[in-house]
């Protein structure tokens, strides 16, 4: 069985307490942040990590990630970092393709006045993890996932299959997600930013409120490290309809979703909650409702987690997953927010009040571009 | 141990502008493609030479590895914003924000199974197929179709730059492809990942024991007294010249087991280098 040790985050909603704080009050820090669109500088809201360099120099990019891996490290092995068996440590990461350490020696080259910090140094997909081996002598396998949404869910579920298949003891599994004027303008472009607020599942939802996100999960296997919480299993494929949308059915939805209960063998009866993508896109929305309405007969309780920080992408994978185990162990689930007035096609309303809850079974649902649809199942014994 | 069904080769080495790949594509696939640029290309033209011929099940897992990805829209994107200061063409981000060649490849082959975008900054190649030697292993997946993907960038002081290599190495690309099962019937040849990261003495300690008929063959990283020190362990051992018909990506490591494949039976030791560690692959073909 995979375990599931721990998590650190750095997002818009601040430490753990005060991440804790956002959940129960519905109180979420909004930012705005100006993106050129055909030449013009449009305002949209976004969810940031702090209000310092709005630069995503990579330098500062791995200088989060060096931290929140420090922080988790420090938080799970009380003898020190040095107790671990380093070799035995699989690194992985899940980001949008845009990387920003590519960004550098390419803006340089096009632009000469542009002052680069980053000169012939070896750059590119797997900069980040490579960093992180270097300052902390991790040395078993590492991979990055490039995958736009479902980058880190997949970047959890690879880490599982080495983990299972014996190649490592303990996963670090990375979420990686921070300000790029490339994404915010391509958002813009396509017109899938929304102009005030996210709101999944309603009917006056009008588009994505993007948000910045550096996560980190610990994962190990019951016989190295037990541990309440559990991946008990998921499923990822990929659907063709649309390399930016969804088959409006929810049919490549469903698929996953059922993959994943069959995967970690639960009855679709046993999920306590879901934990939806919930874009606050239209098609998207429709179609995971469409998809979730194919695959349960009693449909459970369900929430995005995006109002509170924020669409993060590649990182939404281990983020999520993590803000909805910060809440399960302290005992709830919030009440989705800005989900009203529902949308009319919808017959049953996201969790309309705070559950109170200490274990249960989880379905975490991500899609994205390129057809790339996860679905995970999480599971925290009871006491 | 994994087993290889099916291989496609594709590389070239460009002198001074890459050559065109949709007449290549079209004579291939026989199909048009609109909205797909250079690298999308030469992913499908892999991928196609590996697959085309082969029953696919629609489940059939796609892992895409890549150095560096789609470096030359990357590249036109921030030139168009900040030299030209205009705005980027909606179908260059969806090629960047998302992992496109996939899909495009899924559309292309019928499949819908997992499609993953994967990178690595020094075994692009290994951990991809260590992912795979894991997933088919635990029955994860039945049949994996694994790729490497690099794409000749005409910018080639930044392309070196950005690779990390030296202004004396020729840049090449390659979409290099492989069908793997965990199945050995009707098999090609078997594949093992050694999954850890070797120092320099347990890598002759490993080498040394692997028998005279074994092939070795040694990736652009080791330096040329490292090659001598392994080569010298045993005199009955051969090597695997293959850099006579490549020059220099990211992912050549797959170029270098499919030219195996295609020219040469026995088995192939296949050592790669980070620069500390190191990393062997085995292919095994019957005589």
């Amino acid at each position: 069985m995979i375990t599931i040790l721990g998590g650190e985050m750095l997002c818009a909603l601040g430490d753990k307490p005060q991440r804790l704080t956002a959940l129960r009050t519905g109180i979420s820090p909004l930012s705005s942040v100006k993106v050129n669109v055909g030449g013009k500088e449009l305002i949209y809201p976004y969810y940031r990590i702090d209000d310092g360099s709005r630069i995503s120099d990579h330098t500062i990019v791995t200088g989060y990630c060096k931290q929140i891996v420090s922080d988790l490290l420090q938080q799970n092995f009380t003898a020190g970092p040095l107790a671990l068996d380093y070799s035995r440590v699989g690194l992985f990461l899940g980001l949008s393709a845009i990387d920003y350490s590519l960004a550098w020696p390419i803006e340089e080259a096009v632009d000469s006045s542009f002052v680069s910090r980053c000169r012939r140094e070896r750059v590119g997909g797997g900069y980040y993890l490579a960093s992180l081996r270097q300052t902390f002598g991790f040395s078993g396998p590492s991979l990055t996932y490039n995958t736009a949404c479902t980058s880190s869910a997949n970047a959890l579920l690879g880490a599982a299959s080495m983990l299972a298949s014996k190649v490592i003891d303990y996963a670090l599994v990375l979420g990686l997600e921070l300000y790029s004027p490339t994404t915010l303008e391509g958002f813009a472009l396509m017109q899938l930013l929304a102009d005030s607020k996210a709101r999944p599942f309603a009917e006056d939802r009008n588009g994505i409120v993007l948000g910045e996100a550096v996560s980190v999960c610990l994962l190990s296997r019951d016989d190295i490290a037990p541990s309440k919480w559990s991946l008990a299993g998921g499923v990822s494929a990929c659907e063709t309809w649309s390399v930016t949308g969804t088959d409006p059915s929810g049919s490549g939805f469903a698929r996953v979703m059922r993959g994943a209960l069959a995967k970690s063998q639960v009855p679709p009866e046993a999920i306590t909650l879901i934990k939806a993508h919930g874009t606050a896109s239209e098609l998207n929305d429709r179609a995971e409702m469409r998809g979730i309405e194919q695959v349960f007969t009693d449909i459970p309780p369900y929430l995005s987690l995006k109002p509170w920080f924020g669409h993060t992408l590649g990182a939404c994978g281990v983020a999520e997953l993590l803000l909805l185990k910060e809440c399960v162990d302290s005992g709830f689930i919030p009440a989705a927010l800005n989900s009203t007035p529902l949308d009319a096609e919808f017959v049953q309303a996201p969790l309309a009040e705070k559950m109170v809850i200490d274990n249960g079974c989880f379905m975490l649902n991500y899609f994205g571009f390129g057809g790339n649809n996860s679905s995970l199942v999480v599971s925290k014994a009871g006491s | 141990m994994i087993y290889i069904h099916a291989f496609g080769i594709h590389n070239v080495k460009p002198e001074k502008n890459p050559p065109d790949l949709k007449a290549v594509l079209r004579t291939l696939s026989g199909k048009v493609y609109r909205r797909i640029d250079r690298f999308i290309q030469l992913a499908i033209i892999g991928a196609h030479k590996a697959a085309a011929s082969y029953e696919l099940d629609p489940e059939t897992a796609l892992y895409l590895t890549s150095g560096q990805g789609d470096i030359p829209v990357f590249a036109r994107v921030r030139q168009q914003r900040y030299l030209q200061k205009m705005m980027s063409k909606p179908v260059d981000f969806v090629n960047l924000a998302s992992n496109a060649a996939g899909f495009y490849i899924a559309s292309h082959l019928g499949l819908n199974g997992t499609n993953l975008f994967l990178s690595h900054n020094d075994f692009p190649v290994q951990m991809a197929l260590l992912l795979a030697q894991s997933d088919l292993e635990l029955q994860k997946q039945s049949t994996v179709l694994l790729g490497g993907v690099d794409e000749w960038f005409a910018d080639q002081e930044l392309s070196r730059k950005i690779l990390g290599v030296n202004e004396s190495t020729k840049l090449g690309e390659g979409s290099n492809w492989m069908l793997l099962k965990r199945d050995s019937e009707g098999a090609i040849a078997s594949l093992t990942i050694e999954p850890e990261l070797l120092d320099l003495s347990t890598l002759k300690e490993r080498v040394a024991l692997v028998g005279a008929a074994v092939r070795l063959a040694f990736s652009e990283s080791l330096t040329a007294t490292v090659i001598n020190e392994i080569m010298g362990l045993r005199a009955d051992h051969k090597r695997f010249n293959y850099e006579k018909f490549c020059a220099y990506y990211e992912t050549l490591p797959l170029f270098a087991l499919n030219l195996f494949l295609s020219r040469e039976s026995g088995e192939l030791l296949h050592i790669d280098s980070d620069g500390e560690r190191y990393m062997i692959m085995r292919v095994g073909r019957p005589d």
